[in-house]
């Protein structure tokens, strides 16, 4: 289930670009094609590499399912289901964890990520939404989420927030 | 993926044999579902204890079997893990669809596996 190359790369490494902070300790820095076994493949090694740093079971799980949201929009969305070139870069600042993720597919709708949606209550059952769901999540367990279109590529950031001052659902 | 299901007189309870149903298993896991719903049954209990991940894919593949089952049979979840609960609660799931413990102690008749 593992992909070997997604396991070869997982080293900490890649090249010291502009990150949020100088104090900022690079965990992790992940190229992959983006596709969905790719992305569980990269989210079983985030979650080794996170293991030491997050020590909430319950934070853990809110971070996997955030960075399991991000990357497969990116596969399902900027790529639209072709395997396309991601990179994950994940940090230590002292609130938290900032994550970057750097692809080279369409831009976002209006230049800007989708708001997301909560659940309509009290519609028909054939009018649930079967999806949407995701940028949802994706804001309610984060913070300081940016987004930019810079010449050829999407660059999304945020925070999960280790400190417990910042709560987070 | 793997469902192990279980024939009783008025439901079916289905146990997901997999640790994750995400954007690469929400299809193989709605076909297995949709294979193993049989019309006679009217609940059908999915036994989520195995499945410790569960992202807005998956969550959407609740919802597609809830919408094969249509309006005359049930669907239920049950024994979900604290983080599988988490993504119903968050997005608030939690209110259209029933969510057990543990599996419901009112199923009755006989057991079957199958």
């Amino acid at each position: 289930m593992r992909g070997d190359g997604a396991r070869a790369s997982c080293a900490t490494g890649g090249k010291g670009k502009s990150g949020p902070a100088s104090a900022a300790h690079l965990l992790m820095c992940h190229r992959f094609l983006c596709q969905p076994l790719t992305v569980r493949a990269t989210l079983e090694c985030l979650m080794a590499r996170l293991a030491p740093v997050i020590l909430s079971q319950e934070r853990a799980a809110s971070t996997e399912l955030v960075v399991a949201e991000v990357l497969n929009n990116v596969a399902e969305h900027a790529y639209a289901g072709a395997p396309g070139m991601v990179e994950l870069r994940v940090c230590r600042i002292p609130d938290g964890l900032t994550f970057e993720v750097v692809d080279h597919g369409v831009p976002m709708p209006d230049g800007t990520p989708p708001l997301g949606r909560q659940v309509l209550h009290d519609v028909p059952l054939d009018q649930l939404p079967e999806g949407g769901f995701g940028w949802f999540l994706i804001r309610s367990l984060t913070r300081r989420l940016d987004y930019r279109r810079e010449p050829g590529r999407n660059r999304l950031s945020f925070l999960i927030p280790l400190d417990p001052g910042m709560a987070l659902p | 993926m793997k469902l192990v299901s279980e024939r009783h007189s008025d439901a079916i309870v289905m146990r997901v044999q997999a640790a994750r149903i995400d954007a690469a298993g929400a299809i193989p896991f709605k076909e297995a579902v949709r294979a193993g719903i049989d019309d006679a049954a009217a609940r059908v209990v999915l036994d989520l204890s195995s499945v410790q991940f569960l992202d807005s894919s998956g969550l959407g593949a609740i919802v597609t079997v809830m919408k094969i089952l249509g309006p005359e049979r049930r669907l239920e979840l049950a024994c979900l893990s604290p983080s599988v609960a988490k993504v119903f609660r968050l997005t608030r799931m939690d209110s259209i669809i029933t969510i057990h413990d543990t599996l419901p102690a009112d199923i009755g008749g006989a057991r079957h596996a199958g």
